[in-house]
């Protein structure tokens, strides 16, 4: 990985295109790598720290280790020790109040280690849940919330789609400080993590799925109902806040927010993280709170993702009573898939992470690694702030005049997701904004951008491409993010004048072709788009008329759990006709693309350049490397598709080009004389 | 030491512990029942089912041939003598305190049923003959009984042993302990009562 980047760097700046100039994330914020002994297995399902600057985490496989020096201070390798194990998959962990409380599948434990030997030696059960046996009902935290109440959420069941197959599963749960538990909110669908920002309010995370666009984080306040429908099977028990049922909730596939304009107790994501480009699978949140120190972002949430290995930054701002902000790109190139971020009493972060079952864009099974700050000042958009006509750009430090004044640095545009039960949405609904005019602050540090109009509920793509720094005129860290639109603020509107007349046109976006480049942060060349797929012969669904006996061969190819096909190894003769069948059993999206030999990982990369538009074409890229490939599949859904295997014999991969999957999910076809 | 699904009598079973020991005699128990579910030795677990890739199924799988006990609760309130054990206590009548673990590791479960508070000990015998299970209660506010065994037939020897099934397994009790035979629809059941407010009982599983 560290390898292929370096290289992809020299061939950069061998073509001119880096600017020596230009910064980039490592440079500014270091990841280091905290060993851990061979003999171990740290798939990180929790992280705390205990008072004596000890990192305590606890994992998938049950156990608790106890980590001294984590932050490898004086050279030194931290120290391991197992302090407890023979949990059931332990997804959460926190000291609180001098003990360490944890979740397992089935319960809410304390720990404590009563005769002093460094194990503990009394596993107590604080409250137990029921379970109905399914693997996807998992239970996460406990979290400490501004009342003194812990608080828990537990998954769905997945049964080809979520299910609340036992009592409270889908819902975030709070105990009093005697362990009495009030049901708090549902409609929760994955539920993996949650923090408290810095009022003290409760946000968590959701991951894409059915009734799930796209990944998002939520504030979440007694008595919502935050999507899934699933969970108000029990919103009728005693205790409960919730007050809407199951029959209550349209599926008609309009966007969320509209849906929920009209059945009151629904409530729409604080913040989308846009699904395959912000991340897959959103994770951890951690509030920057006066702990961190990773540069000038105090009080924002970084947020985790599990699948491609990465952490984004999220800015909340509250309008009219209604949180909303603005996700931007923050540090990717982890180890594995993020699942846990902890302060460290130095200020760094420490990232703990866990890729079993679910494939990610570090390709180790697990890790621990350390996230600090350089001090070098990035140069990024700090905030972004709604404004009754457009929104203010604050930056981290002041922007070249010329290059903020002119309307094609900028690119905007707003779409959004349909709610429905179906898993994931294509982006719907998309159209490009211009700008109208340009206020820029004395200080040069606040650009206010007056749009054509703003969409209340959509999701705002700004995008700053041009900007430039005053003093450097270097470019922005990164240059995109995606602003949640709840509510629109009341106030002045700006009247456009000559002084604050745009120079240039913004740069059109074309809906039809979506957004144009997405750049992965600093390591992927910044170059073309990669567009979609069109040609049908590809994706042949019905036999050809000139098939007269039939296909020679006909192959039924199915998923594993864990992202897998369940044939690998394909031996095929050149030229023959195959009618192949591809039938998705796993609980997320997949599909099958056949490529040229040897690019498989080629199409793969590929499909991370397609931007917002990439489901819509069931994630094929336009290319001459793809042979054949089936629709986009939904769980429990599969595809029949007609192909001519090639003539020229050799090693054809063939890949589920889903994004981020075709690391892990791939097989071949050997292609025989 | 290991918590996971497992599959006991054609049902998978969800707040199932299993526990080894240096004598390579392992158990199984059911959290929920407080049901000593089975007995083997050798091997502990296959884990594979949890810990390769996502662990969808979740059970973890004895690594020998198993002693099947029962899943039913090990202690039950009864209105009289004669009444028909429980196949099982509903989830809310049974609250789980957790287990403590001793110097050697060996777990005391911990629960409250029928407004009694339960301690249950289960040791493994150093010679990997069997195990050694100390039920306590306290707080009771009735009779409650105890029931050691269930089986096709049950044979009392003498010093307080009986030999269960066809000879599948022998239990030796404590000599204070009035245990008693009774007859039922499929068998018979060895049962002990335990008094009201605090009480224990001690028996030996040797196989």
């Amino acid at each position: 990985m560290k390898n292929s980047k370096y290289l992809l760097s020299l061939l950069l700046l061998g073509a001119g295109i880096l600017k020596s100039n230009a910064q980039t994330e490592s440079q500014i914020f270091p990841i280091t790598t905290v060993p851990i002994p061979k003999e171990i297995a740290l798939e990180v399902g929790g992280m705390t720290f205990l008072p004596n600057d000890e990192l305590a985490v606890a994992t998938r496989r049950g156990e608790v280790w106890i980590i001294t020096n984590p932050y490898m201070k004086n050279g030194e390798q931290p120290k391991y020790r197992l302090f407890a194990h023979g949990m059931h998959e332990v997804l959460g962990l926190n000291y609180i109040k001098g003990d360490i409380y944890l979740t397992q599948r089935a319960e809410l434990t304390r720990l404590r280690d009563l005769d002093g030997d460094g194990q503990a030696d009394e596993y107590r059960t604080m409250y137990c849940w029921p379970l109905s046996g399914n693997y996807h009902e998992y239970a996460y935290g406990p979290m400490l919330d501004k009342d003194s109440n812990m608080v828990v959420t537990l998954n769905l069941g997945w049964i080809g789609f979520g299910e609340s197959m036992s009592k409270w599963h889908g819902w975030m749960l709070k105990f009093n400080q005697d362990f009495t538990m009030k049901p708090f909110a549902t409609g929760l669908r994955s539920p993996a993590a949650f923090a408290l920002n810095s009022n003290g309010d409760i946000f968590y995370a959701e991951n894409q799925g059915d009734w799930v666009g796209s990944g998002s984080i939520t504030h979440v306040e007694q008595g919502d109902f935050l999507g899934n429908p699933a969970g108000l099977i029990w919103a009728d028990q005693p205790g409960s806040p919730v007050k809407l049922r199951k029959k209550d909730i349209p599926d008609t596939g309009e966007p969320k927010y509209d849906v929920a304009k009209r059945v009151p107790g629904l409530k729409s994501p604080s913040v989308w993280i846009p699904h395959s480009i912000m991340g897959n699978s959103t994770s951890g949140i951690l509030s920057y709170s006066d702990n961190g120190n990773m540069g000038p972002f105090k009080g924002q949430l970084f947020v985790g993702d599990q699948a491609q290995s990465k952490i984004s930054r999220v800015f909340l701002e509250k309008v009219k009573g209604v949180y909303q902000g603005m996700v931007f790109p923050f540090r990717e190139g982890f180890s594995s898939g993020i699942l846990r971020m902890n302060w460290g009493s130095d200020g760094s972060m420490l990232v703990g992470m866990t890729s079993r079952g679910w494939s990610s864009t570090g390709k180790e099974e697990y890790g621990l690694q350390r996230l600090t700050w350089s001090g070098i000042m990035p140069f990024e958009v700090q905030t972004v702030k709604a404004q009754p006509d457009g929104f203010e750009l604050e930056f981290t430090m002041p922007v070249d005049e010329k290059t903020a004044r002119n309307a094609g640095s900028y690119k905007l545009s707003t779409f959004t997701y349909k709610y429905h039960h179906i898993y994931g949405s294509p982006v719907i609904n998309q159209s490009p904004r211009s700008i109208k005019a340009i206020v820029i602050s004395a200080d040069h540090k606040r650009v206010r951008l007056v749009l054509d109009s703003l969409k209340q509920g959509y999701i705002h793509e700004i995008r700053t491409q041009g900007l430039r720094s005053e003093s450097g005129n270097i470019p922005l860290l990164h240059n995109y993010g995606y602003y949640t639109l709840n509510e629109i603020p009341d106030g002045e509107k700006v009247v456009a004048s000559p002084e604050n007349k745009p120079t240039g046109s913004t740069q059109a976006a074309n809906p039809a072709q979506g957004m144009d480049h997405h750049h992965m942060g600093n390591t992927t060349a910044g170059g073309s788009k990669i567009t979609g797929s069109t040609a049908a012969g590809k994706h042949l669904t019905k036999q050809p008329e000139s098939w007269k006996n039939g296909p020679d061969k006909t192959i039924l190819l199915g998923t594993k759990p864990g992202l897998k096909f369940d044939i690998t190894n394909l031996i095929l003769k050149a030229g023959a006709k195959v009618k192949l069948t591809f039938a998705n059993t796993d609980d997320m999206l997949h599909n099958f693309v056949l490529t040229t030999p040897g690019s498989g990982n080629a199409v793969g990369e590929m499909v991370m350049k397609m931007g917002l538009d990439g489901e819509k074409y069931s994630f094929v890229p336009n290319s001459t490397k793809v042979l054949a490939h089936t629709a986009l599949l939904q769980p429990g859904k599969s595809d029949t598709i007609y192909f001519t295997v090639p003539k020229t014999p050799g090693i054809y991969p063939f890949i589920c080009s889903y994004p981020g999957h075709y690391m892990v999910m791939k097989g071949q076809i050997k292609v025989l004389k | 030491m290991l918590r996971s699904y497992l599959m006991f009598d054609g049902k998978k079973h969800t707040h199932v512990i299993s526990v080894g020991s240096p004598a390579k005699v392992n158990y199984s128990y059911d959290l929920k029942q407080g049901a000593l579910l089975q007995l083997w030795r050798g091997q502990f677990l296959d884990v594979t089912e949890m810990w390769k890739d996502r662990g969808e199924p979740q059970l973890a799988k004895p690594l020998g041939t198993v002693l099947p006990l029962s899943a039913a609760p090990a202690i039950a309130a009864l209105t009289d003598q004669h009444a028909v054990w429980p196949d099982s206590i509903s989830f809310d009548e049974l609250q789980n305190k957790g287990y403590v673990l001793d110097k050697s590791k060996m777990p005391t479960f911990l629960y409250s049923s029928n407004g009694a508070d339960i301690s249950d000990k289960i040791a493994v015998q150093s010679s990997g003959s069997g195990i050694d299970r100390t039920i306590s209660i306290s707080n009771s506010k009735g009779p409650v009984y105890c029931r050691i065994a269930a089986a096709q037939t049950i044979d009392a020897l003498k010093d307080n042993t009986y030999l269960i099934g066809n000879k599948a397994y022998t239990i030796k009790v404590s000599a204070q302990t009035k245990a008693f035979i009774r007859k039922t629809k499929n068998g018979q059941e060895l049962l002990a009562p335990l008094a009201n407010g605090t009480d224990s009982l001690t028996y030996s599983l040797i196989w």
